[in-house]
């Protein structure tokens, strides 16, 4: 088991280095140069020259590659080219923003996911289970942005009831920390709450056919009892796994959804850096997210190795 | 003798996707976005691009149906215009998952080892960013322009070929007729060709519906970024761009453009839910 869990957390490192890789060799062999944007438009040649051999631009890439990624092991992601800010600074100041979001995106798809997955399975080809299937396919047809937009008209221009954008940390005000969140967090779980629910519908059909639950029936157990007891707990495995699973793809949701809401978090950062052409930003927080979404991953692989011992051994 | 099993197995497919209510809408659906991109211009007597002032923030009326923008715009002709645009880089970059999915895929999947190795490590890599962020990075290093969009969206979802061409090789790959092709000297390239592929194909052709239909969410994302198709031209996501910006003054430019994102949407992933059960076999009895 050890060695399996070792082994993982080794598989991680490869894979961290490439995407730093890919994501340095497309980022910084850019059309237009970085001291160029980093000396402003006003400088002389010899001033461009000169800053440009003073971040190292004029060595090879692999070079360039080794002094930042040594860097980035170490912490420091660099300066903005714009404003000469340590990035390191900015992406921490950032990200509370992304994690309470993605965080509160993943509680309002599993809420809205358990129950309408649980009642469509329980009232199998009833009106419920049209009713889920047809809100899983709004939700994964609507893309979330425009989900976005249709809430703030809706909640915010219409009835006034909630903030159209800005960000209030939960855990200093948490009422006004919802009101900011709850519908950036909305429209982004919307759509994973669909998959979440055919997953939960699945995994719960599946147990429904299983001889225990014959037994549990024949026991005389009432039928709440049945679904909770015995079905829920077996069915909820690969539900988890699902959930999980997705937090890659909420992070993506949740770059858009700042960009709607103005929500000052990693997401929103990106898009800016880009339009900004501030590429050392964008590199950091993009490798911040990869990483993250690499460690998740890696979990959920080892929380299968752990919960079912068939898994990856005798690789 | 064989030409008239394939016959029967193709009748038989066309039956079974007929048979279901969600193909028959999304074909219905995508047929119609594709008529209106192709003959748009004979129901619509508009220009996307003339501006005229006069005509500025008209909600939806009989002159023109969608409304106008806040230049005067018909929204209706943008929309046939935009359709053009979403279908080509939607298509176009499934064209390019595919093509590199497909040979990552049978590469690995058939060669295995080292090579399988490495390939893997590199998709798994490109696996862990959100494809949107890939899409992002690559589109920031290219720059502005549809054809670099199409390269964007397109590479950032190879991984999703790769994974399901190189597990579905993987297994077809121990089937007996295989060592039988080898056992009678065929090499690799036919056996690929003639017995592989042929293999795979119907997952191929489910999972393009599925991607076209990411890609096009994708398309639609990056453009209302400011991350997409450059000014003027109109796809979907860029007058959900605009729209976005005049929130507050019409909600009609935020509303058509999104419904027809999402028809386009649902049609793609009903036509791949169908074709799955009509190609597949794997027709659920409950």
């Amino acid at each position: 088991m050890l060695e399996y869990i070792v082994k993982k957390f080794l598989m991680m490192i490869p894979i961290v280095i490439l995407v730093s890789m890919i994501l340095f060799l497309l980022l910084s062999t850019l059309p237009g140069d970085a001291a160029l944007i980093a000396a402003g438009e006003y400088s002389s040649d010899e001033d461009i020259a000169e800053l440009r051999h003073s971040m190292g631009l004029d060595q090879p890439v692999y070079v360039q590659y080794w002094n930042w990624f040594s860097r980035v092991l170490r912490g420091d992601f660099g300066k903005s080219l714009l404003t000469g800010s340590s990035i390191t600074e900015r992406v921490a100041l950032r990200f509370p923003a992304t994690l309470q979001l993605t965080i509160l995106s993943m509680i309002v798809s599993v809420l809205i996911a358990l129950p309408l997955g649980i009642a469509s399975a329980v009232y199998r080809n009833s009106i419920w289970d049209s009713l889920c299937s047809f809100i899983g396919v709004i939700g994964v047809s609507m893309p979330s942005f425009w989900l976005g937009m249709l809430f703030i008209i809706f909640f915010s221009l219409n009835l006034g009831w909630l903030p159209t954008s800005g960000f209030v940390s939960i855990l200093e005000n948490p009422i006004e920390g919802i009101r900011h969140l709850i519908m950036p967090a909305f429209s982004i779980g919307a759509s994973f709450a669909a998959t979440t629910m055919r997953q939960t519908r699945n995994a719960l059909l599946e147990v429904l056919n299983q001889d225990y639950m014959i037994t549990a029936k024949a026991k005389g157990l009432p039928g709440y009892l049945i679904i909770w007891k015995h079905a829920l707990r077996n069915a909820l495995i690969p539900v988890v796994t699902v959930v999980a699973m997705q937090t890659g793809k909420l992070f993506g949701g949740a770059i858009i959804a700042e960009t709607v809401f103005v929500i000052p978090g990693l997401g929103s950062d990106i898009v800016n850096s880009i339009m900004s052409r501030d590429y050392p930003i964008t590199m950091a927080l993009i490798l911040v997210v990869a990483i993250i979404v690499i460690v998740i991953n890696t979990f959920i692989d080892i929380l299968y190795g752990v919960i079912d011992p068939r898994v990856g051994r005798n690789k | 003798m064989v030409k008239t099993t394939q016959k029967t197995n193709l009748q038989k497919i066309i039956t079974r996707f007929f048979s279901r209510r969600i193909s028959v809408i999304g074909l219905f659906v995508f047929c119609l976005i594709l008529l209106l991109a192709v003959f748009g211009d004979l129901i619509c007597p508009y220009s996307p691009t003339k501006i005229i002032a006069r005509d500025r923030f008209q909600g939806p009326n009989p002159v023109h149906i969608f409304g106008t923008d806040d230049m005067g715009r018909d929204t209706f002709a943008r929309i046939i215009d935009g359709a053009r645009l979403t279908l080509l880089i939607s298509g176009g970059s499934v064209l390019i998952s595919l093509f590199f999915g497909t040979l990552l895929g049978l590469l690995a999947g058939y060669r295995q080892g080292k090579l399988d190795t490495i390939i893997s490590g590199l998709m798994d890599s490109l696996w862990a960013f959100p494809a949107i962020v890939l899409a992002m990075a690559i589109r920031a290093a290219l720059g502005a322009s549809i054809s670099n969009i199409i390269i964007a969206i397109g590479v950032a979802n190879i991984p999703d070929f790769y994974r399901i061409v190189r597990s579905r090789v993987i297994s077809v790959r121990e089937m007996e007729y295989i060592t039988g092709a080898y056992a009678i000297g065929l090499n690799d390239r036919q056996i690929i060709f003639r017995y592989v592929l042929p293999n795979i194909l119907s997952t191929l052709i489910v999972q393009v519906t599925l991607t076209a239909a990411k890609a096009a969410l994708a398309e639609a994302s990056l453009s209302f970024l400011g991350l997409g198709v450059p000014l003027p031209q109109a796809s979907w996501g860029t007058m959900l761009k605009s729209g976005y910006a005049l929130m507050r003054r019409t909600i009609w430019l935020s509303v058509f453009p999104g419904i027809f994102i999402m028809l386009l949407i649902i049609s793609l992933n009903f036509l791949g839910d169908g074709l799955r059960d009509a190609l597949d076999l794997r027709i659920r009895t409950d």
